[in-house]
């Protein structure tokens, strides 16, 4: 569960021009569904999942992972969460095995529990094939299958992905939407950003929709179609705020 | 495993399998050692030996009138070398001479008689010849009551011609000393008329203290270049291959991320170190035949001494190497950051290496310097156990601070997360862009603290030197306080707020005059606590200071006053106390800001025996600024102290012999003078604790 309350971030609070990112934006993310954070570039979709990951500080507000708040315990929150995004890199100089033995390690496994659960993601992304190449050789498919990998080798209950297919072709794209779709449980929370519609059509249970850095509107995904489709849905929403906004100009 | 181990294990594997970083910090100077010491003794030997096969042109005028017999004795055989000669003797000897008498002068139609001296010299450039004899025929008839003179002319450009004078300088010694005997001995006066006695000098110092200078220096830069590129490669490296967010996300804190990174740059730092230690051991100890007299013996222990000392400052280094690299958002940022610091951190162990420089209490807390001069000091058997102590101690502190720096770094979202598109922060002050709050910031302080020292040191110093009075006037006001309002309009900011323009409280002016005695007094203390540490003035620069003494006191005491007074009070003040004081206050602590300044000014001053009073008379001037809000007590305090000091000078010397003990090698203050010092310096104190006011409140209000 992913419960996000008020959240607010400013960029370079202390210089003549600071940056309002995120602006109270507050939704819940519950297990066994897949949350749609939707909205097109520069919204704060990114500024709001790093914050959720710890990755960044919230200016004010907070949000919950599991009930562990991000800035009490970012630890506790990290250890639950399973993170990818674009900028989520892969070291070049280290294979796919390396590279998993090591974030396995570091989220305190080791000997044969690891090893298994390395063996089971290798199966399960088909990567035997380059599981011993370097990162740095790899295909952007190869790369976002092993990102994938990397994101679950603890099995957390939550699952944050960024934009996972902005960077990649068509084919691999349709690949990993796939698989995020294999990742339903019914124990697993899953948040997914992205400006792609289709896929949030496709994956998505709940969506929000994230404009101006606010949440403009927030609710299962056939409510919010109101019997259109998402894009058209997201389009009406913008719209209108964008004539309020010119309206309180 | 631990996280700490386990970050530094990956970084560690990454780090090996780069060939770049592999090239860069191993094998290139493990090979470049061999090659460089054995190719340039290779290169050495083969030009020797080609000059010794060519047969060189020696011209001695009137040659063919020389009898047979001094002839042969130009030609003859030199004597085995005796101790001490010069080491490059033996290719002296072995170079093949042939003497001519000099061809005629060419004649060009037309053009001017050359001169023989133009000749020879047009000969020589030419080669010619490889040395020209002249006087050779006085040999023909030494009479023992006049000394003549052979001239031996060479071109010192060109090696044949300079070995080939050296050979000539021995055959002619040799000769004389025949001369010398024969004359002895037909004087039947016994062999020791002429040397009475000899002279033996046996080195008892340690062995190896040759091989410690070097060596100290070359391992301290080692130790420290070796940190360059992993630290590059694990901080700003990390950020632009975008890993960073992907190890952040881990559930690790950030401190152990940072902890981790540092072992693995500190480990390779040290293994590189030692490597390239190894590789000139063995280069040297392969290649001592070649090296002439020099003493390279090893002293195994003082060589494992070194390695205790090296390792706080490797661990030093290679956090600082880090939280630079970190502070970069990509490669090349980092290493525009990290090459300062390497060139920066070379000049101490260089500065050790230099004979005379002897580790002390002070120079032991100096960072590099300090365990430069230790290592020096174990090779050459004069490092004492305190100063081991007190390097090390230092060191260890250092590092720790270092390493906190690291850590905090690693917490700050504008330094992890800053783009590399992203402008880089304005290091060198030299954006023009309107300052947050209309004060400069810390980078631009910086920057005018630079750029002071630079116009102070060549045109300020140019300035003085044409007119004492008046280019130091010209300095003051033009180069330190004109570039400070300058760069201040020019910056956009706020000119009342960047100088701290506005009236203080009424006890501030109370504040600053007796500060101004008290600091006085005290200074004259520490100055004499600096001359301690110092050498002595040399003669030379006692007596231009007598001569610059003389000068000042020739001139009006109004002058004086207001050149050595009241104008470093009031420009000085508006460059460190205004605007360099304002600018370090945005980043830093007012307290730190005020020390930075105080070093600031101390150094721009360029003058070392004045470094301790100038730096203590500017931090009390800093926390005049920092208290009263105002930079004008601190300008009426900088007026007094100079002020107090050009009086003295006034007064009669009965006067002056009340106030200061003339006797002491560096004048000190009387017990009279002290006790009111001191307490003016309470009193003074004491107003400023008792009825402060920050300036950040007299801003708000």
């Amino acid at each position: 569960m992913i419960e996000v309350d008020q959240l607010v971030k400013v960029y370079a609070p202390h210089t003549p021009n600071p940056v309002r990112a995120v602006n109270g934006v507050s939704f819940t993310a519950r297990p066994g569904t897949v949350f749609g954070l939707l909205g097109p570039n520069g919204a704060g979709k990114t500024t709001t999942l790093r914050i959720i990951a710890t990755v960044l500080r919230p200016t004010e507000g907070t949000a919950r992972v599991g009930g562990v708040d991000v800035r009490r315990d970012p630890a506790g929150v990290r250890r639950q969460i399973g993170f990818l995004s674009a900028s989520t890199g892969l070291y070049d100089r280290l294979n796919p095995r390396e590279m998993l033995a090591y974030f396995g390690t570091l989220y305190g496994m080791q000997g044969a529990a690891l090893e298994a659960r390395i063996d089971a993601l290798v199966d399960l992304f088909e990567m035997r094939d380059f599981q011993d190449r370097p990162c740095g050789v790899l295909s952007s498919g190869q790369k976002q299958k092993t990102s994938i990998a990397r994101a679950l080798i603890h099995d957390p209950p939550v699952l944050i992905l960024d934009e996972p297919t902005s960077s990649l072709d068509v084919l691999v794209a349709r690949t990993v939407v796939e698989r995020i779709d294999a990742l339903r449980s019914s124990r697993r929370t899953i948040l997914l950003s992205t400006h792609i519609m289709s896929e949030a059509e496709r994956l998505c249970d709940e969506v929000a929709f994230l404009y101006r850095s606010k949440i403009q509107q927030n609710g299962p995904r056939e409510e919010i179609k109101a019997g259109r489709t998402l894009e058209d849905a997201f389009f009406q929403c913008v719209d209108e705020v964008d004539k309020a906004a010119g309206g309180d100009a | 495993m631990n996280p700490v181990l386990a970050v530094a294990r990956k970084e560690v594997i990454e780090v090996l399998r780069d060939k770049r970083s592999l090239y860069v910090l191993l094998l290139l100077p493990i090979a470049l050692y061999p090659v460089l010491v054995i190719g340039t003794t290779f290169l050495a030997t083969l030009q020797l030996r080609k000059l010794a096969e060519k047969t060189h042109p020696v011209w001695v005028e009137g040659w063919d009138e020389l009898p047979e017999s001094l002839q042969q004795t130009f030609r003859g055989e030199l004597d085995e070398a005796e101790e001490g000669t010069e080491d490059d003797f033996k290719q002296v000897r072995q170079l093949k001479l042939q003497f001519s008498a000099p061809p005629p002068t060419p004649q060009l139609p037309g053009a001017e008689p050359l001169t023989p001296d133009e000749y020879y010299k047009q000969a020589l450039a030419d080669d010619l010849a490889r040395a020209v004899v002249r006087g050779a025929a006085t040999l023909n008839h030494l009479d023992p009551e006049r000394v003549p003179q052979l001239e031996v002319l060479y071109n010192g450009g060109i090696d044949a011609s300079r070995l080939t004078r050296k050979r000539l300088v021995a055959v002619f010694d040799q000769y004389a000393a025949g001369v010398v005997a024969k004359r002895i001995d037909d004087a039947s006066l016994p062999d020791t008329t002429l040397t009475p006695f000899t002279t033996k000098t046996v080195d008892k110092g340690r062995e190896g203290a040759l091989l410690g200078r070097m060596l100290g220096a070359l391992l301290v830069v080692l130790a420290l270049t070796g940190a360059f590129y992993p630290a590059l490669d694990m901080g700003a490296g990390e950020k632009e291959r975008g890993t960073l967010e992907t190890l952040l996300l881990a559930p690790i804190s950030r401190a152990t991320v940072a902890q981790g990174k540092f072992w693995a740059v500190f480990v390779i730092s040290l293994v590189v170190a030692l490597l390239n230690l190894l590789s000139l051991g063995l280069t040297f100890a392969f290649s001592a035949g070649s090296l002439g007299e020099m003493n390279f013996t090893v002293d195994f222990t003082a060589l494992a001494a070194c390695f205790f000392v090296l390792v706080p400052l490797v661990a030093m280094f290679s956090a600082l190497s880090l939280a630079t690299s970190t502070y970069a958002a990509s490669y090349k940022e980092g290493q525009a950051y990290l090459t300062p610091l390497m060139i920066l951190g070379t000049v101490p162990p260089l500065a050790a290496a230099l004979p005379g420089v002897q580790l002390d209490g002070i120079l032991s807390l100096t960072p590099v310097l300090g365990a430069s001069l230790l290592i020096k000091g174990l090779f050459a058997g004069t490092a004492n156990l305190s100063h081991g102590v007190l390097v090390f101690g230092s060191n260890v502190i250092y590092a720790l601070v270092a390493i906190r720096w690291v850590a905090s770094l690693y917490e700050r979202e504008e330094v992890l997360w800053r783009p590399a598109a992203a402008a880089a922060p304005d290091l060198l002050g030299l954006r023009r862009e309107t300052p947050a709050g209309g004060v400069p910031s810390m980078p631009q302080a910086l920057a005018l603290g630079v750029v002071v020292l630079t116009l102070h040191f060549f045109v300020g110093a140019w300035a003085q030197r044409k007119d004492i009075l008046g280019g130091l006037a010209f300095d003051l006001i033009v180069l330190v306080a004109g570039s400070s309002v300058l760069y201040g309009w020019w910056l956009r900011c706020d000119l009342r707020q960047t100088f701290s323009w506005r009236p203080p409280p009424a006890w501030g002016w109370a504040a600053a005059v007796l500060l101004g005695l008290g600091a006085m007094t005290i200074n004259l203390d520490l100055g004499a606590v600096q001359a301690g540490w110092l050498p002595k003035p040399t003669v030379e620069e006692q007596l231009a200071l007598e001569k610059f003494n003389q000068i000042l006191s020739a001139k009006p005491w109004w002058l004086l006053l207001l050149v050595i007074a009241v104008l470093p009070g009031i420009m000085e003040e508006l460059c460190f106390r205004g605007f360099i004081l304002r600018g370090l206050r945005s980043e830093v602590s007012p307290w730190l800001a005020i020390v930075i300044a105080g070093v600031m000014f101390a150094v721009v001053h360029l003058d070392p025996s004045r470094l301790l009073p100038q730096f203590f008379a500017g931090c009390v001037a800093g926390a005049l600024v920092v208290r009263t809000g105002s930079i004008w007590p601190a300008m009426l305090f900088h007026g007094i102290h100079n002020g107090l000091l050009v009086g003295l000078e006034g007064l009669g010397e009965d006067t002056v012999g009340k106030l200061i003990d003339l006797t002491a090698e560096t004048p000190t203050p009387s017990g009279l003078l002290r006790t009111i010092g001191w307490v003016a310096a309470a009193v003074g104190v004491g107003l400023c604790v008792a009825l402060t006011r920050r300036s950040g409140d007299a801003a708000s209000s």
